[in-house]
């Protein structure tokens, strides 16, 4: 009798467990998009990997040599350098995650729980930093702190002490980096935050008690996962270490594998050992974020959008509009104030005086004289090319690895992970290493392509990560319809899965977009013969004495960078009406 | 199986032994059904009982463990073969519980999505989208997004994308349990006389009767992955194959039954059941069904049992009562209904009419 | 969506199309100022038609890309900013030898049976007459008071001249002066140019050992800056230009040395405020004529490498 009382409830486990079970269906409609993906993380991601542990293992690789396996292995692993590199790696990687959780934190939950008058101009803000080159703003800082520099010009003092030491680099560091804490966790509290502990002041919890019981713990994961991502932004940053840390003398493993790649006799082999040691941090530091993600299935994103009801800010709208306006100021104003004063000044010697402003850099960009225009060229349309393809092929390589079973779901994974632990300069001598082969028949190194490649490789975890997360929120159900409706698994995903991820697809490649266009480690390594891109057009006239041309450039790109995206959401939101994006 | 062995010719769906398991968990255990050619089959039964699983294997989007499907004549799947026709190539209609209309579509743009998977013509395409809209009464709202529609245009809207196609078979798969009560019944008079002016083959799962009564031509009843009935919904309530039938179609109150002598009674209670009543002959004990039409509520004095009122729900126009009987060693609730307003507490008389009882077996 | 993977095949394939190189041209690598390089790459072009393709780089970046592409090079002529690279690619054989018949007027220290230099920068103090400090002379007097936390040294483990300075006054005169100039505040900062900023803008006074030609282009801009050879002797850095024996143009290799030794290509040199490499080619600038070189046995210093920037790190890590 009592069996009956139960009969209006919905569809128990064991149906929602039918509708994703593993289905014979999909292993034939399948095999394209794995073949697909398979091919293309293994040339993209599998290639250089594996010429990189090759190369720790052989020393002789790259004369095309096997000789002497594991011979090197010793003199760097027992290097004393080496636990004091990777202290030092993880004690900035901490040091950075710290401050930027000190900035980005209060913002967020601001952002996120209150009505902040300008909110979305204040978002805009936050992506500034994003698009300012670290190596340039933490340039613009050393101009800005320095003794005699922009500051004490216009204020009479300086804080060299403070910008040459651990907390300086660190502070630097942050301010780029916060903004992923910023949008992570605002997101993430607007969705949790205000409906369920409104819950708990009913409850009679305090406002304070709500948001220590409640909103914090609901939001940890996504704080967690933005800190291991800054953490791991964090330990492979190669600019900043190299202009801040050689003063304080920290050393660390990004600037220990360029110092050994660029200091005759190379040592390829160690700095192979090293950057994998890099690798071993940062795929930890990845395997702790997954776990902390996986662990967060509170929070559905699923069902009808909730009206947000924020709190408004009261008697403290002042105090927090002064603290956004101050970390938009440090954040972004500051940087781009000392870019420009660079790029505007006839001399570095002349200083912030009247006669001693000039257009002369921004011309001589237009006059293409030591090839800006060329280098802008190149590095937008590598930008383009770079967003396209490793859009797409993330997007394929998410899509198996989220909505099909085939068996090689686990080798896709492991593909895609790898990249989150590869800096830059490592993918750069894998590359190297693996295309320079004699025995291939055509290569592309010292070709354009190799960039492609390398930039691909670098910044394919962008496209998947968006792409997954938004894979995860499309009902199973919406391709069983257009299964049933007569649409081939290729058709289903064209049709109905691409059209769905496409805002976070695009929200993705304009990152990719904005960071392939202004990358400096691996170019530096494997630009082909005769080519610059924009970076590292920049570094040779910082190399060459020119900064005031090199600053010119980075701003010229700062906004180009900027002003590309941006007119193509505009563009987006009027023709598909689509506001989901960012 | 209540429909014969047949040839499947003329079979809109035939199963064979059907069978799904998800590891060690067996989902469906061994189904096999005909259905006839135009013919709408419910799929009846509570949560876990395997119909919906029954109806993605209907639609290609599972494949059997064992068994095997046909669709129009067709062979769709086979476990022994390994012959699979993927959903795409089997030429169906299907609405979903959560609608699954995609959102980046125009509502006419869902609609026309099987007609376009067909390689029909733009022409050919707008006019019957056109038609399947006015048929489901959304003409005007073709131009919409699904998002701006309420959840019953939104299910019409999933109706129309089924039906556009003149697929030979429609699945529905609990197509209005998101839906309030006044619109579900109204929705599915209108499904009912939908699916009998196009003459579409169709299954129906559900687990709400009154939807599967006003639509089907036929209903199986499942439980733990097995159909323990099939037939006409007619006959399904007046004659129900088992107690656990009985149970989940509420057709009433199952209760023991011993023989008291010559006689049977309610187990523990010594109420007598009246002449005319008779249970199996070759056993002592029993259980026995107590519909709605076998007990009367009487003042307590006029009555031949009694009883104490337990529960009692105001319907509108009657009184829903569980009353108790028996002493405290032998309590038995028994649902009832009254004209009268009764309170909790209040004793009741019952009377026991012979024509309600249904039989079945002793546990 | 189609379109947007045609796009992405088109944007691809004129990527690779616009890079592909046709095997005629010849590859130089070179450590030299960029402009340097860009001119005389133009020049020699718009002489002889043949395209010259371009990487430069740090001498330490040049190297790591010879040496990882060791298994399949592509570079056909070296321009090294450290007479060392010149050494030790002739010990493995590397080199083709070669004498052009432009380098007559080139001092035989500058030439060897398989390198000839380009032209020659030299070590000397870029000192900022706006900073406030006494005009220095020689090289202690960087490790005087006046100059207290105002002095930057480039990195001798990243900056061939930079060592040879360093390892030319250990010779002569022990650690003591860089005992000192620790003890003055002076810090190591980087490459050259990294070293130079600072100055420039005055948060430091002068770089002990800045490479020339850069300092004297900065004034040649108008930047605040002078440079001094110190009268107590300083190092150069003879830049050679070698043809890698793997080289399958060859010939244009070689033309491409002459030009570099042409009078034209002597004036470009001397342009960009390096010592010519011919003594015959006239400039505005201080010569090694004019300069106190200190005298370096290579092969020994170079042999202690290792030790040297050891003693040195050690010295500025305290």
């Amino acid at each position: 009798m009592q069996a009956m009382t139960g009969a209006s409830t919905s569809a128990g486990p064991v149906e929602a467990r039918s509708a994703t079970g593993k289905s014979r269906s999909g292993e034939g409609g399948h095999s394209a998009a794995l073949w697909i993906a398979a091919t293309g993380l293994l040339l993209v991601v599998g290639v250089p990997f594996t010429f990189i542990v090759l190369q720790a293992i052989f020393p002789e690789l790259g004369r095309g040599s096997l000789a002497a396996p594991f011979s090197s292995l010793g003199k760097t692993l027992f290097d004393p350098l080496l636990p004091r590199m990777a202290l030092n790696t993880v004690g900035l990687g901490v040091a950075v995650a710290v401050v930027s959780a000190l900035i980005g934190v209060p913002l967020a939950v601001f952002r996120g729980l209150f009505k902040v008058p300008g909110a979305k101009i204040w978002d805009a803000l936050m992506l500034v930093p994003f698009m300012i080159p670290p190596y340039i703003a933490t340039l613009g800082w050393i101009m800005t702190l320095q003794p005699n520099g922009y500051l004490q010009q216009l204020a009479g003092f300086n804080l060299a002490p403070f910008l040459f030491s651990l907390s300086g680099m660190a502070f630097v560091m942050a301010l780029n980096c916060f903004p992923v804490i910023y949008f992570g966790v605002s997101r993430t509290l607007e969705a949790v935050g205000g409906r369920y502990s409104d819950v708990g002041r009913v409850f009679g919890a305090s406002p304070w008690r709500a948001f220590y019981r409640i909103t914090l713990p609901l939001s940890a994961p996504g704080l967690a996962a933005s800190l291991l991502l800054v953490f791991a932004m964090a330990i492979e940053e190669y600019g900043t270490p190299a202009a801040l840390g050689r003063h304080a003398g920290f050393e660390v493993l990004v600037t220990q594998i360029e110092l050994r790649v660029s200091d005759w006799p190379i040592d390829l082999p160690g700095a192979s050992i090293m950057a994998l040691t890099l690798v071993l941090l940062s795929f930890g530091a990845f395997l702790v974020q997954r776990r902390v993600l996986s662990a967060r299935n509170f929070q559905t994103t699923g069902g009808k959008p909730q009206a947000i009801n924020k709190r408004p800010l009261g008697p403290l709208k002042v105090p927090v509009l002064m603290f956004f306006a101050l970390v938009a100021f440090l954040a972004a104003g500051a940087p781009l104030f000392a870019i420009l004063a660079t790029a505007l000044s006839r001399t570095i010697s002349g200083g912030l005086v009247l006669d001693n402003l000039t257009l002369a850099n921004f011309i001589s960009i237009y006059d293409d004289g030591a090839g800006a225009l060329k280098a802008l060229t190149l590095s937008l349309s590598l930008g383009v090319a770079t967003a396209i393809v490793a859009g797409l092929l993330g997007a394929i390589a998410a899509y198996v690895a989220v909505k099909t079973r085939s068996r090689g779901r686990f080798l896709l994974d492991v593909l895609t992970i790898i990249p989150n632990a590869l800096p830059g300069i490592v993918v750069a001598i894998g590359l190297v290493l693996a295309w320079n082969q004699p025995w291939l028949p055509v290569s592309p190194y010292n070709t354009s392509l190799i960039l492609l490649l390398a930039y691909c490789c670098i910044l394919l975890p962008q496209p998947v990560r968006y792409t997954t997360a938004a894979l995860h929120q499309i009902g199973d159900n919406l391709e069983a319809a257009a299964r049933v409706f007569g649409a081939s698994r290729m058709v289903v995903f064209r049709r109905i899965l691409l059209p769905l991820i496409a805002p976070s697809l695009v929200a993705s490649m304009l990152l990719v977009f904005a960071v392939a266009a202004r990358e400096l480690v691996a170019s530096l390594l494997v630009a082909p013969v005769g080519t610059h891109t924009v970076a590292s057009f920049i570094w040779r006239q910082f190399e060459q004495g020119s900064i005031g041309l090199g600053m010119a450039m980075a701003f010229v790109t700062i906004v180009l960078t900027t002003l590309v995206p941006f007119a193509i959401l505009m563009l987006l939101r009027r023709v598909g009406g689509n506001d989901a994006i960012l | 199986m209540s429909t014969a062995e047949r040839s499947t010719e003329g079979l809109a769906i035939q199963l064979r032994d059907l069978a799904l398991s998800f590891g060690e968990t067996p989902i469906l255990r061994g189904v096999s059904l005909d259905l006839a050619r135009g013919r709408t089959l419910a799929l009846l039964g509570s949560s876990g009982c395997g119909k919906t699983t029954l109806l993605r294997l209907l639609a290609g989007l599972l494949f059997p463990t064992t068994g095997s499907v046909s669709i129009d004549g067709r062979q769709m799947a086979d476990a022994a073969t390994g012959h699979f026709v993927p959903p795409e190539r089997r030429r169906l209609g299907m609405v979903f519980q959560d609608y699954a209309l995609w959102p980046h579509m125009s509502v006419a743009g869902n609609v026309a999505f099987p007609l376009e998977m067909a390689g029909v013509g733009r022409v050919e395409i707008n006019r019957r989208v056109g038609m399947a809209l006015h048929r489901v009464g959304l003409a005007d709202l073709a131009a919409r997004s699904p998002g701006e529609l309420s959840g019953g245009q939104q299910q019409r809207v999933a109706i129309a994308r089924a039906i556009v196609g003149e697929p030979k078979l429609v699945l529905f798969d609990e197509p209005l349990s998101n839906l309030d009560r006044e619109l579900r019944e109204s929705l599915a008079v209108d499904l009912a006389q939908l699916l009998s002016d196009l003459s579409i083959s169709a299954v129906y799962v559900t687990h709400d009767q009154g939807e599967a009564f006003t639509i089907a031509d036929e209903v199986a009843v499942m439980q733990r992955g097995q159909i323990i009935q099939l037939s006409d919904p007619q006959s399904l309530v007046e004659g129900p194959a088992s107690a656990e039938v009985a149970e989940f179609l509420k057709l009433g109150t199952v209760v023991q039954a011993e023989r008291q002598g010559g006689s049977w009674a309610l187990a523990g209670t010594g109420i007598r059941l009246a002449m005319g009543s008779e249970g199996p002959a070759d056993a002592n004990r029993a259980r026995v069904m107590l519909g709605r039409k076998a007990l009367r509520v009487h003042p307590e004095d006029e009555a031949q049992a009694s009883g104490q009122v337990v529960r009692a729900l105001f319907r509108g126009d009657f009184y829903a009562l569980s009353v108790a009987l028996g002493d405290d060693g032998g309590r038995v609730e028994v649902e009832a209904v009254s004209e009268f307003r009764r309170s909790v507490g209040d004793r009741v008389g019952l009377s026991i009419e012979p024509v309600g009882l249904r039989w079945f077996p002793a546990i | 969506m189609m379109r947007v993977s045609l796009f992405a095949a088109a944007a691809v394939f004129g990527l690779a199309l616009s890079s592909s190189t046709a095997m005629a041209d010849i590859t130089v690598y070179t450590a030299g100022p960029a402009s340097l390089i860009d001119d005389l790459a133009a020049g020699f072009t718009a002489k002889t038609g043949v395209k010259v393709n371009v990487f430069q780089a740090t001498t330490g970046k040049v190297m790591a890309r010879i040496e990882a592409e060791a298994a399949n090079p592509v570079v056909d002529v070296l321009i090294s900013a450290s007479w060392d690279t010149a050494t030790d690619f002739a010990k493995r054989g590397w080199l083709v030898p070669y004498t052009s018949p432009n380098a007559v007027n080139v001092p035989d220290f500058l030439k060897t049976d398989t390198a000839v230099a380009q032209g020659v920068s030299a070590l000397a103090i870029a000192w900022n007459p706006k900073s406030g400090t006494p005009k220095p002379a020689d090289w202690s007097d960087l490790a005087k008071p006046e100059y207290k936390d105002l002095v930057n040294i480039p990195d001798p483990a990243q900056s061939g001249s930079a060592f040879e300075l360093t390892a030319a006054l250990e010779a002569r005169s022990g650690w003591k002066l860089f005992d000192d100039l620790k003890a003055n505040g002076a810090i190591v900062a980087g490459a050259n140019a990294e070293a130079l900023n600072p100055v420039l803008q005055g948060a430091k006074a002068a770089v002990f050992g800045a490479v020339d030609y850069i300092s004297l282009a900065g004034m040649k801009k108008g930047e605040s800056i002078d440079v001094i050879f110190p009268a107590s002797g300083t190092v150069i850095a003879p830049r050679p230009m070698m043809i890698l024996n793997w080289s399958k143009q060859q010939d244009d290799a070689k033309h491409f040395v002459d030009y570099v030794l042409s009078d034209e290509g002597q004036a470009k040199v001397a342009a960009t405020a390096l010592m010519p490499a011919r003594t015959d080619v006239k400039t505005d600038r201080p010569l090694i004529g004019d300069l106190n070189i200190l005298k370096i046995d290579t092969e020994a210093v170079y042999s202690k490498r290792e030790e040297t920037l050891a003693k040195f790190a050690a010295i500025f890590a305290k």
